[in-house]
């Protein structure tokens, strides 16, 4: 059940809002930026792997 | 201290726990923040009614909006004094998120200002024109790095820029104190205690502690991520050398 606010409630959910969405963003960001690196990474460790292999 | 932190090894075994207990504990943290912030506190009259609810999202945004550039401005010392590549790194992927809870800031301040105040933004306020400035230090600080050809050269660049860029933090905080601002003086830290009725400061410092929690594990994921990319490009270098 949401709060019942004054006549201001529009501000306060827009703040809320905008709150969510750039934290939300940058967790996402973040996640994805961190994801990339790890496969990068194994991807390139893998390649060594086989060279050594022959 | 310094020396034990900066190995990058020891910094992936120590943050493979530590972020994942930060992001759980910064949820709970802030999910109870949000409650006692939307649902349980009264809303306070004398600030204008329920708007003042913005406060427990806009004032730990500032807070960690300083912080985090004050954290940035300490890495690059240490990187600048010690050349600690671990500093470098902390202090690169602290810039995006601190540029982040800058914009909340700021966005946030500009929400509650115009039911408030009865405007978004005011050009002549010191407090609203210094945190604007450190949104700036953020971006330029990125786009310096982002511009210099090797590494070495964009930490340099970027440290100094950072150390300067420090100066700003204490106007911000004293800004209030020292110039004419639309921003109440400070309500929390004051050398007589806080001011702020314990009702809203407890869930205002409980948000603060949770935002700051998932900002360090966001710092600790994204200084993981930079860690494994300097590795795999060490790697693709030997290779193309054939070392």
């Amino acid at each position: 059940m949401l709060p019942d606010f004054d006549s201001n409630a529009a501000f306060i959910w827009a703040s809320y809002s905008v709150g969510l969405l750039l934290i939300g963003g940058a967790m996402v960001s973040v996640m994805m930026k961190a994801r990339a690196a790890k496969m990068q990474l194994i991807r390139i460790e893998a390649r060594i792997r086989d060279q050594k292999r022959g | 201290m310094f020396s034990w932190f900066a190995n990058p090894h020891r910094f992936l075994m120590l943050s493979s726990w530590l972020a994942p207990l930060f992001y759980a504990t910064a949820a709970l943290l802030i999910a109870w923040g949000l409650w006692q912030g939307l649902w349980v506190v009264p809303k306070d009259d004398y600030q204008g009614g329920d708007i003042m609810r913005v406060m427990f999202i806009h004032v730990p945004a500032a807070w960690l909006a300083m912080a985090s550039y004050l954290g940035m401005a300490v890495m690059s010392f240490v990187w600048f004094i010690w050349r600690h590549e671990v500093a470098d790194i902390a202090a690169k992927a602290i810039a995006p998120l601190g540029a982040t809870w800058t914009a909340l800031c700021l966005v946030t301040g500009a929400i509650w200002g115009k039911p408030t105040w009865g405007t978004w933004w005011q050009w002549d306020d010191a407090r609203m024109m210094s945190v604007l400035f450190m949104f700036f230090l953020f971006l330029g600080y990125m786009a310096l790095r982002a511009a210099m050809d090797t590494r070495q050269k964009a930490a340099r660049a970027g440290a100094i820029l950072a150390m300067v860029g420090a100066l700003n933090v204490p106007l911000i905080k004293f800004s209030v104190d020292l110039f004419t601002s639309l921003h109440q003086d400070a309500s929390v830290i004051t050398p007589e205690g806080p001011k702020m009725a314990a009702v809203y400061l407890w869930p205002l410092l409980i948000s603060s502690l949770g935002h700051s929690l998932l900002f360090a594990a966001l710092v600790m994921t994204l200084m993981r991520a930079e860690i494994w990319t300097r590795r795999a490009a060490q790697i693709r270098a030997r290779l193309m050398t054939g070392d």
